[in-house]
């Protein structure tokens, strides 16, 4: 299914356009092509597998709803992304929970060039973050935004969002033994 | 204006780590028109929700330039924060699930809106009389359109929540759980008894999901007073804070009461800091036009950067109070900031001075972030080491400061900002937007 859905290549605004007329085979071209970025951003800002599946299905629920309202085709993959934030923050801080620690042991999940050790360091240190915190550190290193891009997505400035930034990559090395 | 990407090794081992970690999740694989299809009936049973998750990037399209060239100079950063400045169903996911059929009511022709307001409620199962195995209870939390029904709080399972009339909800299961698929239906009638304390649900029909419809179906009670409300988007009418305290007060709190119209939301309801934003739809090709009014409990003069300086959190100017007089004074006299001349004004019956503040435009004084300089002037933090949030100067950031004496010697500090930079002309509109608001700013009192 999901080749089926991507395999064609389709000007974007197309696809947005007959996903907003309600083509769920258009929006499911859009969910095939971004779920990756979705889901990375809603599990890094939970670190729950569970809670992140809901918050993308919900991402999905909202990004459906609003999708008319977005206004330059190219903005898609950032303006998803901030839903998915957002949904992942929401749902994070309504399951009360702050169990960033979950990591995966699996062949397929573990990353061969990278220290495990380090892997569970970084749990343990998202682990002492709230969600918004996790959502600027994700949108950054995951999304690739700027300041000001984090910053709409998570209603703060961009200048807010620069400092935080700096702070929190200050704890992160600490947390991770890089002084 | 593009930020400039980081060199940093550090920076660098951290995007390698995040990607691994993330490796799994965005591995995982779903079914994208299972996916699609569960977005697209659980966006039309909510169509009328207010919610605005993600508003701050939907609908509006983010000017790097603009965010990226200024240095706004009021940030929030939550409950640990700073404010400096820089340089310019049927779900794919998870398992598959199979495709099922509801013997719910259809709620297609009348699923018409968000949860009702009386209803935004942490809900717990009433405890029996007698201690015993009963003793189990349940929770059940309502948004505008998310419903969570589990043993504990985080533990709830999830289902999209409209309502389809003046006492009915409509269910849509947004996950497999166990006895329930997602897309399966409910449809419940709820009554309220008391002061809408007490709530009873009853199925109608047969609810897709009988395990649903196990733990949701009976007596309720209203488990949180008053109800949260941070992240939500206020319908227009009076609230109260449920967290912040202007008066500071750790036995006995205080609360703060604010009207506002449409179009606000409250983005932190902390005891020390409460922040309101507004968020109207931006026009097509304009820039989004937020604005903040942030509340300080309790703030502190900061001192001003020495030459050298590097960006951090806000140290307190030695010797100055939290008293209105000496906050006022210290930054008229700050080399660098322009400000008005002093107005007296009365919030919530207390009284408090009011004074507009810029930075000098040809101030070059500030600190130094990793990417380069950084112009600027810091004016107040919050209450509590790196708690709160911080007020500064930024170039074309100005804001208006309103600080009250709201007795004991405790002082509230409330503060207008633009998200963006601002011309004089512009941060009049936004100041204008916010000062209904604050007009409307009522104090209550510890109650011993």
């Amino acid at each position: 299914m999901i080749d089926s859905v991507i395999a064609e290549a389709e000007p974007q605004r197309s696809i947005i356009e007959r996903a907003i007329a309600g083509d769920e085979m258009a929006f499911a071209r859009i969910v095939a092509a971004h779920h990756g970025d979705m889901a990375r951003i809603a599990f890094f800002v939970c670190g729950d597998a569970d809670i992140a599946e809901e918050a993308e299905q919900a991402a999905w629920s909202v990004a459906y709803r609003r999708l008319k309202e977005l206004r330059d085709p190219d903005r898609l993959r950032p303006w998803l992304m901030s839903i998915a934030a957002n949904e992942a923050r929401q749902m994070a801080r309504s399951q009360r929970r702050r169990t960033v620690r979950e990591l995966s042991v699996t062949d397929h999940a573990r990353p061969r060039d990278t220290d495990h050790a380090a892997l569970i360091d970084l749990a343990d240190a998202l682990g002492r973050l709230d969600p918004r915190d996790r959502a600027i550190v994700g949108l950054r290193f995951i999304g690739g935004f700027e300041s000001a891009e984090i910053g709409g997505a998570l209603g703060m400035t961009a200048t807010g969002v620069r400092v935080r930034l700096h702070r929190l990559l200050e704890r992160l090395r600490k947390d991770l033994g890089d002084e | 204006m593009s930020e400039q990407k980081t060199t940093d090794p550090f920076e660098a081992r951290v995007a390698d780590l995040v990607r691994a970690y993330t490796d799994p999740a965005g591995a995982r694989p779903i079914d994208s028109l299972a996916v699609s299809r569960a977005a697209m009936t659980s966006a039309r049973a909510s169509r009328w929700s207010t919610r605005r998750l993600g508003a701050g990037a939907a609908g509006r399209r983010v000017d790097g330039g603009r965010w990226a060239a200024a240095a706004v100079a009021v940030v929030l950063v939550g409950v640990v924060g700073v404010a400096v400045w820089s340089r310019p169903s049927n779900s794919g996911i998870g398992p598959t699930p199979s495709a099922s059929a509801s013997s719910a009511p259809s709620p297609a022709a009348s699923a018409v809106g968000p949860v009702p307001e009386v209803l935004h409620h942490l809900w717990q199962r009433p405890l029996p009389v007698a201690p015993g195995p009963a003793w189990a209870t349940a929770f059940l939390v309502l948004t505008d359109g998310l419903l969570g029904v589990g043993p504990d709080v985080g533990a709830a399972s999830h289902s999209a929540a409209a309502a389809a009339g003046p006492e009915t909800l409509v269910v849509t299961a947004t996950a497999d759980t166990t006895g329930c698929a997602v897309g399966d239906l409910g449809v419940y009638r709820f009554a309220l008894e008391g002061k809408g304390t007490f709530m009873t649900l009853t199925a109608i029909g047969t609810d897709a999901c009988a395990t649903r419809e196990a733990a949701l179906a009976g007596p309720w009670a209203q488990a949180d007073l008053p109800p949260p409300n941070e992240g939500l988007t206020l319908s227009p009418g009076t609230y109260q804070t449920t967290g912040f305290d202007p008066f500071t007060d750790d036995a006995t709190p205080g609360r703060l009461s604010y009207t506002v119209p449409a179009g606000w939301k409250v983005k932190e309801d902390a005891s020390t800091a409460f922040v309101l934003h507004h968020l109207p739809d931006a026009l097509p090709g304009q820039p989004a036009t937020d604005t903040f009014i942030f509340m300080i409990a309790q703030p502190r003069l900061a001192a001003a950067f020495e030459e050298g300086a590097v960006c951090g959190e806000f140290v307190d100017a030695p010797g100055v109070t939290s008293g209105v007089d000496d906050i006022v004074g210290a930054l008229r006299a700050r080399p660098g900031v322009i400000a008005t001349p002093p107005t007296a004004v009365t919030i919530g019956g207390y009284e408090g001075t009011l004074i507009d503040l810029r930075l000098d435009p040809s101030w070059t004084g500030g600190c130094t972030a990793p990417d380069g300089p950084v112009v600027g002037i810091p004016i107040l933090s919050g209450p509590g080491s790196g708690s709160g949030p911080s007020v500064g100067l930024a170039p074309n950031a100005p804001v208006r400061l309103i600080l009250v004496d709201v007795g004991d010697g405790r002082t509230m500090a409330i503060v207008v900002a633009c998200a963006e930079p601002s011309t004089l002309a512009f941060f009049d509109a936004q100041v204008a937007t916010a000062m209904p608001v604050i007009e409307s700013l009522e104090l209550h009192p510890p109650t011993p």
